[in-house]
């Protein structure tokens, strides 16, 4: 039966939902920037329990703990960054260390079209966002390859003492394209990889969370709405669903 | 003048800013993968003044809007469903109106007003839309086109719930990315292919109230301010026919209609006399 708010929960639960709104923003804003690090000091859990259960996932699966989550987000990362420097190293001799470090990058990660529900309880949310973006990384002959980025996102996150954390953090890469060619010339193919899928890494948990050759087929089974409680489930972990066949989900 | 509310009138319609935000995202997502079904019978006012509008025209009342959103599309779903399984035998076995769908309105620049007797609430949207997918229209090519278009909403609070009352959907540009100059290559279209103004929204089933209610963009067109940002407003009934976006059909509850001077099942007519490409690919100018 669904739970009756008083005014004042009434309240609180909305300025919840900005919160959530927010911290997913503030996500945006750090990892366009490059600033993982900072991130997930700011933004992620820091309880030891919720750190144990972190899962930051991609297309081709997750990272689980906030452990594996830094070693992927932080110090992966910094080798892609470091293997641009070294091509500027190598022909005007920049020197390889942390100033010059994402020399040539620039990216941009929106989190639009926000859907945000808050558990009854009140301990938990749920997040669903959609991100249109670009990636370009320079070269040392003036040229540079840029890609536009679009995908889902889905977040759960956890109410900690000073206040709402990232907990699991699903990004679904849907279709990265080259700027100045024609998407829509390109052949329909299973099999097209994506061109920046370097960025998954190789995830400690390897399986399809998402495939983009069947798209958003469970949208209505995986989006956010009006729940009591956080179940492994409805969670955006790897304890769910996100992923998995409707005959695996529900079997008869 | 502006009406003092009480605490629990504020925080009602501060309820309703957030429901719509929360009804535009669910009917984003749920539009992006062909559920119609589901948004139609969760969020949408079952009433003979619900409307939903386009560039074709208005469909008036639950029931038509029932039969061109949820019927004609999810048809339009199966037959291309049909199609796709025949070149992409790898669709078998995945869901009939969602699987490869990742085409998104993405909302932007949202304006939201709840009226101040708390009964109805008004929006307006922009959106870059990007709509993507792993195999296009022809199942031969990949799908990549942006659609600009705007959008003006408007909910009703019955029955001791927020339910969706009015659309107006405005598309303004489309093309394929990243390639090209869309506004221009559009212009060729008009006059060199088979393209025409009023053409961006497909064609529905059945419809009331047939006509161009906003042109897509072309170089010989002034400025449209066919679905205006709310302004703040008192109740429904008030909101002037020029800035509503369903003009007259104020009440919820069914008390008050507009008259149908005929009872039209029209089908949309693109060539319609005040088409301005319409007449150039005929010669007469």
């Amino acid at each position: 039966m669904k739970k009756e708010f008083t005014d004042e929960e009434k309240v609180l639960r909305l300025w919840d939902v900005e919160e959530v709104r927010k911290v997913l923003n503030r996500h945006s804003y750090y990892f366009s920037n490059e600033q993982r690090e900072e991130e997930l000091d700011a933004l992620w859990v820091k309880e030891p329990e919720n750190q144990k259960t972190a899962a930051f996932g991609v297309n081709t699966g997750y990272y689980v703990g906030m452990e594996e989550i830094r070693k992927f987000y932080v110090d992966y990362r910094r080798k892609q960054r470091m293997e641009v420097l070294e091509k500027y190293h190598e022909a005007k001799g920049t020197p390889l260390d942390d100033e010059h470090l994402g020399l040539g990058c620039a990216a941009m990660h929106t989190a639009t079209t926000p859907l945000v529900y808050i558990a009854e309880d009140g301990k938990t949310a749920q997040f669903q966002g959609y991100q249109a973006g670009f990636q370009s990384m320079g070269k040392p002959d003036g040229t540079a390859d840029s890609f536009m980025e679009l995908g889902l996102i889905h977040c759960d996150l956890i109410r900690e003492k000073d206040g709402w954390k990232i907990w699991h953090l699903e990004l679904e890469r849907d279709h990265t394209f080259p700027v100045g060619e024609n998407y829509a010339a390109k052949e329909a193919d299973p099999s097209w990889p994506d061109p920046l899928s370097a960025d998954f890494g190789e995830p400690t948990d390897k399986r399809t969370v998402y495939d983009p050759f069947f798209g958003w087929e469970y949208m209505f089974q995986d989006m956010p709405r009006p729940y009591e409680t956080m179940t492994d489930e409805r969670s955006y972990g790897p304890e769910g669903n996100l992923g998995k066949p409707y005959y695996i989900r529900d079997p008869r | 003048m502006k009406k003092k509310l009480s605490f629990k009138q504020r925080l009602h319609n501060a309820i309703g800013s957030q429901t719509v935000e929360e009804y535009k995202a669910r009917h984003a997502y749920l539009h992006g993968v062909g559920y119609s079904r589901e948004e139609w019978d969760y969020m949408w006012l079952k009433s003979k003044n619900t409307t939903w509008a386009h560039q074709f025209g208005r469909m008036v009342g639950y029931d038509e809007v029932y039969l061109n959103s949820v019927g004609h599309m999810d048809n339009m779903c199966c037959h291309a469903y049909g199609e796709t399984i025949r070149h992409f035998p790898q669709y078998m076995g995945h869901d009939i109106r969602s699987s490869g769908s990742s085409g998104l309105h993405v909302l932007a620049s949202d304006v939201i007003e709840v009226a101040e007797d708390g009964k109805s609430a008004r929006a307006s949207y922009l959106t870059p839309g990007t709509l993507t997918g792993p195999v296009g229209f022809d199942n031969v090519h990949r799908s990549g086109v942006w659609l600009w278009e705007r959008y003006g909403s408007e909910f009703a609070y019955v029955d001791g719930k927020w339910q969706w009352f009015h659309e107006q959907v405005c598309p303004d540009l489309a093309g394929d990315y990243d390639t090209g100059n869309w506004a221009h290559n559009r212009y060729l279209d008009f006059i060199e292919n088979d393209c025409t103004v009023g053409e961006l929204g497909g064609r529905p089933a059945q419809l009331t109230e047939p006509g161009l209610f906003h042109r897509d963009y072309t170089i010989v067109q002034t400025v449209q301010d066919t679905v205006p940002a709310p302004d703040p407003y008192t109740t429904l009934k008030d909101v002037p026919d020029d800035k509503s976006y369903s003009p007259g059909r104020w009440d919820p509850t069914d008390h008050v209609l507009v008259e149908v001077k005929e009872k039209a099942v029209a089908n949309f007519d693109a060539q319609m006399a005040d088409n301005p490409f319409g007449k150039i690919r005929e010669g007469d100018e």
